[in-house]
């Protein structure tokens, strides 16, 4: 039987994989700075409360909540209204170490209890954690924060949650923490490039278990109405 | 749980302090237990030491920015400072809360 899955209502990606993301699953978005992972996943969030009645939670690692509402202003999104009609929530979780020091054994567990929160108060079923690897910036014992993490990915799935999480592309790995080893469910890379002077996006679903999917190489569009995802494969184009 | 001291101490500064756990957990038994002996003996009559259980109060966690338990904030006097773990390094937690230790 397919997978169940739940639809991201952003054009071309619900086709090229065939509805969606998995349901209750986390997935991974990976891209460089200014790919398109932040909006990719405020879109999943936004279309979720307008078109599929499923409130979201998004978890900001770096972005204030006035940069969030601002970014995506331009594109019609009133993200102040949606958190109005408690169709989306919003928290910052800010990581920064300069004013931390840490001595003896901790737990993320605030973090758990924020989210928790955060999901409970508007019965979300969606979740975007924006770039959790800033936790590595902030956190110098990463064999701590490893563990939690681990113990996050089997939480959101306990919760019931459809969750994106995003990452920066790395160099020898995937992501610059290695998070592809905890989200083995779906995993989509996000790429701009520029040469000479024409700048093309492309989105790859690199992994998607037990669902067909469209392996290439999709060019996609950023402009006033969001992302687009161009169905016809990069390699078709050429 | 709040533990106050209502004089304040020789140099009159107030140090307020704010531990924040979630559950009594040995975690977090451990670190009141540091820093009330690490105020009892550094910081005595001029502490207060308010306890925040996010299991209880989760919406208190964003006031602070907690993402870690324990997390200890120095509130008073300025900057706020952070410290998380479970403040078994005594040197750290004074360097930390930038303590200059009594003796």
């Amino acid at each position: 039987i397919e997978l169940p899955k739940s639809p991201t209502g952003i054009r071309g990606l619900d086709e090229i994989t065939l509805g969606g993301l998995p349901r209750g699953r986390t997935s991974l978005v990976v891209g460089k700075a200014g790919s398109g992972k932040t909006l990719l996943g405020m879109e999943f969030l936004v279309h979720g409360a307008l078109d599929f009645g499923e409130p979201g939670v998004f978890i900001s690692f770096e972005e204030t909540p006035g940069d969030l509402v601002e970014n995506v202003a331009s594109l019609g999104y009133d993200l102040n209204d949606l958190q109005e009609r408690n169709l989306l929530a919003i928290d910052h979780v800010e990581v920064s170490r300069s004013d931390i020091i840490e001595t003896g054994e901790f737990d993320l567990e605030a973090l758990f209890i924020r989210l928790n929160y955060a999901i409970d108060s508007i019965g979300a079923k969606r979740i975007v954690l924006d770039t959790i690897e800033s936790l590595f910036s902030g956190i110098a014992n990463t064999g701590i924060l490893r563990a939690e993490l681990r113990r996050l990915f089997f939480w959101l799935k306990d919760k019931g949650v459809t969750a994106v999480v995003t990452g920066e592309s790395g160099g020898t790995t995937m992501t610059r923490h290695g998070l592809e080893e905890y989200i083995s469910d779906c995993v989509i890379l996000l790429d701009h490039r520029v040469d000479d002077q024409i700048s093309t996006r492309r989105l790859r679903v690199v992994k998607y278990r037990g669902s067909v999917h469209g392996t290439n190489e999709y060019p996609f569009l950023i402009d006033e109405d969001g992302i687009s995802v161009l169905p016809i494969t990069s390699t078709g184009l050429s | 749980m709040t533990d106050t001291e209502k004089t304040a101490g020789e140099n009159g500064e107030k140090w307020i302090l704010r531990l924040y756990v979630a559950g009594q957990t040995p975690k977090s038994l451990a670190a009141f237990a540091s820093i009330k002996r690490i105020c009892e003996e550094h910081l005595a009559g001029r502490y207060e030491i308010e306890v925040i259980d996010l299991l209880e109060h989760p919406q208190l966690a964003r006031g602070d920015q907690i993402f870690a338990v324990p997390t200890l904030v120095r509130k008073l006097p300025p900057p706020l400072r952070k410290i998380i773990g479970d403040l078994s390094n005594t040197e750290k937690v004074l360097v930390g809360l930038d303590v200059q230790p009594s003796r």
